[in-house]
């Protein structure tokens, strides 16, 4: 490797730290985004307790209180990325930001990142809250699996999310877009009611989102049911055809971005 | 010329500042309106709820399918009735129109709770068609008997959530986090109104907060207006109490907020 | 209608008492960083008469909107007072409200999703204005300002001056005896600052009393009788356009135009006997030092040699005009 590419590839990284360091200050002085990080993961994890303890359903509390999490986590990235495309275009930031010579993916994959994070956060919460308010044993099948399992659902997640947020560069009403996509992925993943009791064809397309496979190997390694493993190659292999997608949408996303010119404030 | 315009008040200039002065704000600052946002989060999010609620519910197996529908129909009202009298407030500040705004002599009163009027409509339109939605795939059987009743019970629901959405604006202006209460709201929506879950299933310090709430007897309302059980015009007059307590609550905000502004010229900075 | 005129009649007798705007002794601190009490405003006075167009001068963080905002009632004093043809701001903002006219400049402050129309129509309500007298007022309006045609385009569409003669009908439309304008030209091009300022002086005016924030100070010296000066939040300077001019008198402007100049050359020149005042104005390529000397001496000969070795493409002499008296007033105690 030359010793430009190095160089290159160093401030890459030194933008990427520096830019997650900043979204995140800007996250958790959102204030309201905080007590959001808080309070989400335990609205959830209650709504999942309450719903299966009252129609006594018999299902495993660690896979409740993980599909819960995982509820939570596409969440707050789906609100995360929509807001901060919002705020960009607010702050009129947007526009210079696409206009400076990095990559747009480079620009914005700290907000995936830094949402990403919080939804790390958002997951230990959850199970914490899970733990002390309803009883639910803090028991891992198998550890080592679960604490790959997290990192990867994380991301799979992020990726995900970066790959709308793409859109929403193109789609001056982001935050409308995000709140759409939070229902059917919740379903189409089987976070709380299992895949298998949707109808054939619509499981076809679970099988192609990384959030399914993340929970597959989340509860896999958790509860020991089905191979955590495998889920998790699969959840890599998506990440990494989300990204090559992403990569590829948002030179194209980009370019009719700036011919519809809608990068500013309307 | 100069001074004939000045002095005008009386009962058609607050009638026109309610209605259609509130009208236009609602034009003006509830961007959504526009048919590609619009449709997507007023309409194509309530949808994407209630298919997910009957598809849990009937994994769970407590409650037949009209359950869930009836309350993530009525639920829906809140995204309307929430999100639009919170825009058209906080958009004041980010627009910078507040200025220009707080320097007429306007009625705030009456300026303001005119916001909500449209976000009733919206919101009570939103739920109808979420019952219509339930309708046709078969979830629901709504008696044609029932329908006044029904609507009235709608339009309460919906005046309840827009009054909250109103409290949200208000705390907007100071916190510019309208966005992120009236989701935290419209989440805690769904655990404690009785959306999905039944009273009964929670403890009972939170169903105390549930039914404080708004929403919750007007779910409630509903259901009974359905299923022929009587009992519905109390528990709307229940709701048409938390409207009113939530307005007074919003009106009071805003008149502070108001002052604190013109003292600290804390309304500016967006 | 006899009571109307009866209350003109009121008005005038007291429009021989009562000014148009009276501010006192006025003062506003903000809360900075640290804690730190910054003075906006600090013992501000000033009298705006009837029929009177008086300019606040100053540049940025000088005071000047914070003034016009205790004006338009969105801002409280921290101390002192001030009254809109004798209404106090802090004690009956609502008549205040009724008889000022608010210009904001610059491109906030309408809705921008609305036509012009309808943003005329909204705030036609909010003033209360009768609804019969409406359409046809804003018909006027628009008119004046020369937006007819494009009353139904929405106002994200507008240029910035179009935004800016919107604003102006807004401010208008209850026909308000006093009219505040906040710095109207900001980011308009020349023409078009010039086309507003006509209409500022023809139509705004009107017999309206005006009270004009802004830091063009031909602006001011065109539309003004009179003009105050501010600077950190007090008046420096007051008086007709005419007498600030004369503040200048027995000065002489040496003009050099020049490339390679730097801060350093700026200061040596501003140490040499006999110069009161430097200025730098840079141009592509090219800059415009403006060295202000008394009279009797001739600083020509010694200027020139401190630019020995750059490249002077222009030397030239001329009387001060009124942006040479403001820049020497702002800059004064400064140097």
């Amino acid at each position: 490797m030359t010793a430009g590419r190095l160089d290159r590839l160093g401030t890459s990284a030194g933008f990427l730290a520096r830019a997650w360091r900043y979204e995140m200050r800007q996250l958790i002085r959102t204030r309201l985004y905080v007590f959001l990080a808080i309070l989400l993961p335990l609205i959830f994890a209650s709504m999942a307790f309450y719903m299966f303890r009252g129609s006594g359903k018999q299902d495993a509390p660690m896979s409740v209180a993980l599909s819960a999490a995982l509820m939570g986590m596409w969440s707050s990235t789906l609100l995360g990325s929509g807001n901060a495309i919002t705020r960009l275009r607010l702050m009129q930031l947007l526009e210079p930001l696409v206009a400076s010579p990095r990559s747009t993916f480079l620009v914005t994959l700290p907000f995936a990142i830094a949402t990403s994070s919080l939804g790390v956060y958002g997951l230990l919460v959850t199970l914490g809250w899970s733990a002390v308010l309803f009883d639910m044993p803090l028991h891992l099948e198998h550890p080592m699996l679960f604490f790959v399992a997290v990192p990867v659902t994380v991301v799979a997640l992020g990726m995900l999310g970066l790959l709308m947020a793409s859109a929403f560069i193109l789609y001056p009403t982001a935050q409308s877009l995000a709140n759409f996509f939070e229902f059917p992925v919740w379903m189409l993943s089987g976070m709380l009611v299992p895949i298998s009791t949707l109808p054939d064809p619509v499981q076809k397309i679970s099988y192609l989102l990384a959030p399914t496979w993340g929970v597959k190997a989340l509860t896999g390694a958790a509860v020991g049911n089905g191979s955590a493993a495998e889920a998790i190659g699969m959840c890599l292999l998506l990440t990494c055809v989300y990204l090559a997608i992403t990569l590829l949408l948002q030179r194209r996303f980009e370019w009719l971005a700036r011919s519809s010119g809608t990068l500013a404030l309307q | 010329m100069v001074g004939t315009l000045q002095r005008n008040a009386g009962p058609s200039v607050t009638w026109r500042l309610f209605f259609v002065a509130g009208w236009r704000s609602y034009l003006a600052l509830f961007r959504w309106l526009r048919p590609s946002a619009f449709i997507p989060t007023v309409i194509g999010v309530p949808v994407v709820q209630l298919i997910w609620a009957v598809h849990l519910g009937r994994y769970l197996g407590a409650y037949p399918p009209d359950y869930y529908v009836v309350g993530n129909a009525l639920h829906a009202c809140a995204m309307a009735g929430l999100f639009a009298p919170a825009h058209s407030i906080q958009g004041e500040r980010y627009g910078g129109t507040l200025t220009a705004l707080l320097a007429t002599p306007a009625n705030r009163a009456v300026m303001f709770s005119g916001r909500v009027l449209p976000a009733v409509l919206t919101g009570a339109f939103t739920s109808a068609v979420m019952l219509g939605v339930g309708t046709a795939l078969d979830w629901v059987h709504v008696p044609l008997g029932s329908l006044p009743m029904l609507g009235l019970t709608l339009l309460v629901t919906a005046l309840s959530c827009s009054a909250c959405g109103l409290v949200v604006g208000a705390v907007g202006l100071r916190t510019r986090e309208a966005t992120f209460l009236a989701n935290v709201v419209l989440y805690s929506m769904l655990l404690l109104c009785g959306v999905n879950i039944p009273f009964a299933w929670l403890p009972g310090w939170l169903a105390a907060v549930g039914h404080a709430m708004p929403m919750s007897q007007g779910i409630e309302a509903a259901r009974r207006v359905l299923s022929g059980a009587g009992g519905a015009p109390g528990l709307l007059c229940w709701e048409l109490l938390k409207a009113a307590v939530l307005v007074l609550l919003a009106l009071y905000l805003l008149q502070v907020l108001e002052r604190g502004s013109r003292e600290k010229a804390s309304l500016d900075d967006v | 209608m006899p009571s109307d005129l009866e209350g003109r009649e009121v008005q005038m007798l007291d429009s021989i008492a009562t000014p148009a705007i009276a501010i006192d002794d006025l003062t506003r601190t903000f809360k900075g960083p640290q804690g730190r009490v910054k003075h906006a405003i600090n013992g501000l006075s000033l009298r705006v008469e009837r029929g009177e167009m008086v300019g606040l001068l100053g540049p940025n963080g000088a005071g000047k909107t914070s003034t016009a905002k205790i004006l338009m009632t969105v801002l409280l004093p921290t101390s002192g007072k001030a009254g809109i043809l004798g209404h106090d701001v802090v004690r009956d903002p609502q008549t205040a409200r009724r008889v000022t006219g608010v210009i904001l400049g610059g491109d906030a402050g309408l809705y921008a999703r609305l036509t012009a129309v309808d943003n005329l129509l909204l705030f036609a309500d909010l003033y209360g204005i009768p609804y019969r007298e409406q359409k046809p007022r804003i018909r006027d309006l628009l008119d004046m300002v020369g937006l007819l045609g494009n009353e139904r385009k929405r106002v994200e569409s507008f240029s910035r001056g179009m935004k800016q003669r919107l604003h102006i009908a807004r401010g208008l439309l209850h026909d308000p005896d006093v009219v505040i304008l906040d710095e109207p030209s900001n980011g308009i091009d020349p023409v078009g600052a010039r086309e507003l300022r006509a209409l500022i002086r023809e139509q705004v005016r009107d017999g309206r009393s005006v009270l004009l924030t802004t830091h063009y100070m031909f602006e001011a010296d065109e539309l003004c009788d009179r003009v105050a000066v501010m600077r950190d939040g007090t008046k420096i300077a007051e008086g007709t356009p005419d007498s600030l001019k004369k503040q200048t008198d027995g000065q002489v402007v040496l003009t050099v135009t020049v490339s390679g100049v730097g801060e350093d050359h700026v200061g040596r020149l501003r140490a040499l006997p006999g110069v009161r005042s430097v200025g730098l104005t840079e141009h592509g390529g090219s800059q415009t030092l403006d060295v202000h000397s008394g009279q009797e001496t001739d600083v020509t000969a010694a200027v020139l040699a401190e630019l020995r070795g750059l490249s002077v493409i222009q030397v030239s002499k001329r009387e001060p005009t009124l942006e040479d008296a403001y820049v020497s007033l702002i800059s004064q105690d400064r140097r």
